[in-house]
């Protein structure tokens, strides 16, 4: 039998009506009694265990993953409210699940490795192709986890995960995983059989100013650039401004406000870039914190003695992020288009395209056919191998990207 | 200076002091040389790095600028973004409006989540009601106990309702400071706008919406979307309370007319009733006066035969009066029976398809007497196509002649009558009309020319007997044939008598007739 991929998607008002639509749309275009994988992405008003009850007597699925996000991406839009499910049943392609819960009582390295085991204990099949995660957005340093992955999956095995939220302030998070609605854990899938894989992450930002060196930093903590506490650089480029701008009325801090928490939307417009081996390449990290001491704090690790930038990106560069990605895995497909595609797109990018950001998907269509089946989600951070000229990097954590996974 | 107490030889030793002497003369010379190279270097390494440095911070400076563009740039854009979210808002939500006349459904619009999307947390909107009080009719996000009390202060605040009544907008933007105090203090926000909702008719209430303290400040962009968003409700909510009063207004008309149709219809039946009466009475009394009449006319013909004696001439004479008034009042009696009858439907029609010429050529030679002496001729314009029509030949032959009769009566000699017949396919009906080029009949008198025994004021009228029964007559016919009769005069030009006979004897009910039916 050969792979069958269905996507619904439901914003009706009532949550328990929105999972049970969504999931007759897919149900309706699958026309199996039973789903091999469903990945589910919801807003953070459909998450309720009713809902997931419902998607599950309905698709009667194998094995079940999802998270809540603040956008989800179906075909070629972001979808700013309601459920969405991606459903596959298949014979070519192998899926194994697992979750590693109470993230608080075990080291985030730890947490990894642990995840991957139990991951690989339930695939079972020799053949891995990729490995998809998802973390808690509220634990804040996804490095380890990556480390703690790579330990226990191999530095040759495409990685891409994605850090779950429900908005940018990060105030509640969400995972699901088979019959339960969970918090404070990270959910693996690994998927594996015939078909390529093809990771593509890109973000297009560029450096601003003369590059500064950060001269101490305790993993994800930046404690002093230049010899200065890590936020006198965006007090350096953002005191004595007017306002900065307010998007989607949500709060503001002035730019002269750089007190804890108060960096707002400063930091997804303009966040830090950090030199690595590659010349003119760098890693995105958005600040999540200011400490009282004026460190900031990111999700990604942060080296001591690495250079590093404001970042910024114009519209333009931002769409063509998308463009970029589809042409690495149209090249890699050998213009043949996937299975599917899994797409992973920071809400950064919202903040930087404004009105017209939910639109800003077609080009992965266009360019990889438009009967491609495009499903994702908006993410604080993606976690996968960024891209460089000439070498494969590590899986890392990024942000400001967008990721896409592509199984053909 | 360093003494040495060595004991030296003075002669070997001084060329050798000399070449050292020599040689660090030199070492120093080349050393100072190089450094005095070396220093030149590093100035210029010096110069260099500092102007690495100056680049560096040019650099900044110059990002600092971009920054500061980039960020007017991305306000600029999230106000457009905004402006652009509040005006698509508006038009879906102006589209929803639209589809209702129901005040309650044109408040239930705005809701939660129009509002965030118009980028306001709480809104309420008061309408005026009839006894100047404000009434809440939405309320998102103010606590309830709030609102009596919003309600109650801005109905008291006659300077409040004043300026709004003149069209003024309040705001966090463009109030006063004391009314910007107060209204944050009453709605409990920092970013508010209050706007009039303005209708033709003057104020129907205010439109708030408001932000809490951690939220952006209004702008203008704010106010006028707001201002617009209350047009919209304002033009909304008079449309619907128009269409309360027309519906009110129809329902009053139609119940109006409800009570007048029933009362009509009990008078009709009332009428029908007399009118039933009235036929029953005349049939009653027209037999009862028929009998007598007729041994009356019959003993003055025996008398006059002169079988029971010789009676004189001036007897003879009287008797042939008798008879002769005896014959008009039978005619008169018969003609009322007719009438009678038909009114109360006791006349079947034995209505057959029939050609009518042979009808009107029986006729014309019925009246060929009549018409030589009066010396008017008679013409028949019949076409050959006419269809065919159901009707009672013994009923129908009374109308012609009833009216051709009449012709004959007021067309002066000379004159013509003419008999015209032509289909109406429309209607499915055939069409006669019987004009003559007579005195005409005035005006006034049209309306009451079929009326029973009714005759028009002229002077042929008042030398030709008559009953005034022969029109009623004929229309009673021509309407138990489910036709109809009308007339069409000039004085001095002649009358036409036009009259109307479906092809079939009972009429098929069209649509408009079903539709009269029902709306009964």
């Amino acid at each position: 039998m050969p792979t069958q991929i269905a996507i619904g998607f439901s914003s009706i008002k009532d949550p328990l009506e929105a999972c049970k639509a969504a999931a007759i749309d897919v149900k309706t275009q699958l026309n199996a009694v039973r789903t091999d994988l469903v990945i589910l992405f919801t807003t953070t008003a459909y998450a309720n265990p009713e809902g997931l009850e419902t998607v599950r007597r309905i698709l009667q699925p194998q094995r079940l993953i999802g998270s809540i996000t603040p956008g989800i991406i179906v075909q070629d839009h972001v979808e700013p409210r309601g459920i969405g499910i991606l459903a596959i049943i298949s014979n070519e392609l192998h899926f194994g699940a697992a979750d590693i819960d109470r993230l608080g009582l075990i080291p985030t390295r730890e947490a990894g490795l642990r995840l991957s085991q139990a991951v690989i204990e339930d695939y079972k099949f020799p053949q891995r192709s990729a490995f998809l995660f998802f973390y808690d957005g509220l634990r804040k340093n996804g490095s380890q986890l990556c480390a703690g992955l790579r330990e226990g999956l191999g530095s040759a095995l495409p990685v891409i995960g994605a850090i779950s939220m429900d908005s940018s302030q990060l105030a509640f998070t969400r995972h699901f995983y088979q019959t339960q609605i969970l918090i404070d854990t990270t959910i693996g899938l690994m998927i594996g059989g015939a078909g390529a894989v093809c990771v593509s992450s890109r973000h297009n930002w560029k450096p601003l100013g003369k590059p500064r060196i950060i001269d101490a930093s305790d993993g994800n903590i930046i404690r002093t650039i230049d010899k200065q506490p890590a936020a006198h650089l965006y007090r350096n480029y953002f005191q004595n401004m007017d306002a900065a701008p307010v998007p989607n009325g949500a709060s503001q801090g002035t730019p002269s406000d750089l007190r804890p928490g108060q960096l707002n939307d400063l930091r997804l417009l303009y966040p830090l870039g950090i030199g690595t081996a590659t010349p003119r390449e760098y890693l995105i990290r958005i600040p999540i914190d200011i400490l009282s001491d004026g460190s900031i704090v990111c999700q990604g690790e942060i080296p001591a003695g690495s250079p590093v930038h404001l970042m910024i990106m114009d519209k333009s560069a931002c769409r063509r992020t998308i463009q970029d990605a589809a042409l690495e895995i149209r090249e890699h497909f050998l213009d043949k288009p996937p299975k599917f595609v899994l797409a992973f797109e920071s809400f950064t990018r919202q903040k930087v395209l404004g009105y017209h950001a939910t639109h800003g998907l077609q080009a992965i269509r266009d360019i990889l056919g438009a009967g491609v089946p495009v499903f994702g989600m908006q993410t604080i951070a993606e976690i996968a191998a960024p891209a460089t000229a000439g070498h494969v990097a590590p899986t890392q954590l990024l942000n400001g990207s967008v990721t896409l996974l592509a199984i053909g | 200076m360093v003494n040495v107490a060595y004991p030296v030889n003075t002669f070997s030793i001084t060329p050798f002091l000399v070449g050292t002497s020599l040689i660090l003369v030199t070492a120093v010379s080349a050393l100072a040389y190089f450094l005095i190279g070396k220093s030149e270097e590093y100035k210029e390494l010096k110069a260099s790095f500092d102007k690495m440095i100056n680049s560096f911070n040019e650099l900044d400076e110059q990002a600092k600028l971009i920054v500061k563009t980039d960020l007017e740039l991305n306000k600029t854009q999230e106000e457009l973004d905004r402006r652009l979210k509040g005006l698509n808002t508006l038009q879906k939500l102006s589209r929803t409006m639209s589809m209702t006349l129901d005040e309650q459904e044109i408040f239930q619009k705005i809701n939660k989540d129009l509002l965030s999307e118009l980028g306001f947390a709480s809104a309420l909107v008061l309408t005026n009601e009839e006894n100047g009080a404000l009434l809440t009719r939405v309320n998102i996000g103010i606590d309830p106990s709030r609102q009596e009390r919003i309600q109650a202060e801005l109905t008291a605040d006659t300077q409040f309702l004043g300026a709004l009544r003149d069209g003024m907008t309040f705001s966090s933007l463009n109030s006063s400071q004391k009314t910007r105090a107060r209204i944050v203090q009453l709605f409990e926000t920092e970013h508010f706008i209050l706007s009039p909702l303005l209708t033709q008719r003057g104020v129907a209430g205010a439109l708030f919406v408001g932000n809490r303290y951690n939220a952006p400040a209004v702008n203008e962009g704010d106010e006028e979307l707001i201002a617009i968003l209350a047009g919209q409700l304002a033009q909304s909510i008079e449309n619907s309370q128009l269409f309360e009063q027309v519906y009110r207004s129809t329902r009053t008309l139609e119940t109006k007319v409800n009570d007048r149709t029933r009362e009509l219809s009990h008078a009709l039946k009332e009428v029908e009733t007399i009118s039933k009466k009235k036929s029953e009475f005349i049939s009653a009394v027209s037999h009862e006066l028929r009998t007598p009449l007729t041994s009356i006319k019959g003993y003055a013909s025996i008398l006059m035969t002169g079988k029971v004696g010789a009676i004189p001439d001036a007897v003879k004479e009287r008797l042939a009066k008798i008879n002769t008034h005896s014959d008009n009042l039978v005619k008169l009696i018969n003609d009322l029976l007719d009438i009678s009858r038909i009114e109360s439907g006791r006349v079947e029609m034995k209505a057959l398809p029939q050609n009518v010429v042979p009808m009107l050529e029986n006729i014309a030679d019925l009246l060929t007497p009549q018409l030589r002496d009066k010396g008017v001729t008679l013409k028949l314009n019949i076409p050959a196509d006419l269809p065919l029509i159901e009707y009672d030949a013994s009923q129908l032959d009374r109308v012609f002649i009833n009216l051709i009769g009449n012709a004959i009566k007021f067309t002066p000699a000379q004159g013509t009558i003419t008999v015209n017949g032509h289909p109406n396919l429309e209607r499915a009906e055939a069409l006669f009309e019987v004009a003559d080029t007579g005195i005409g009949i005035p005006k006034e008198d049209l309306s009451k020319l079929f009326d029973e025994f009714f005759r028009v004021d002229n002077e042929i009228n008042m030398k030709v007997k008559g009953t005034g029964l022969g029109l009623a007559l004929a229309k009673n016919i021509v309407e138990a044939h489910f036709g109809r009769m009308w007339v069409t005069s000039e004085v001095g030009h002649g009358t036409i008598f036009h009259f109307a006979i479906p092809f079939q004897h009972k009429p098929k009910e069209t649509k408009k007739t079903r539709k009269l039916t029902d709306d009964l």
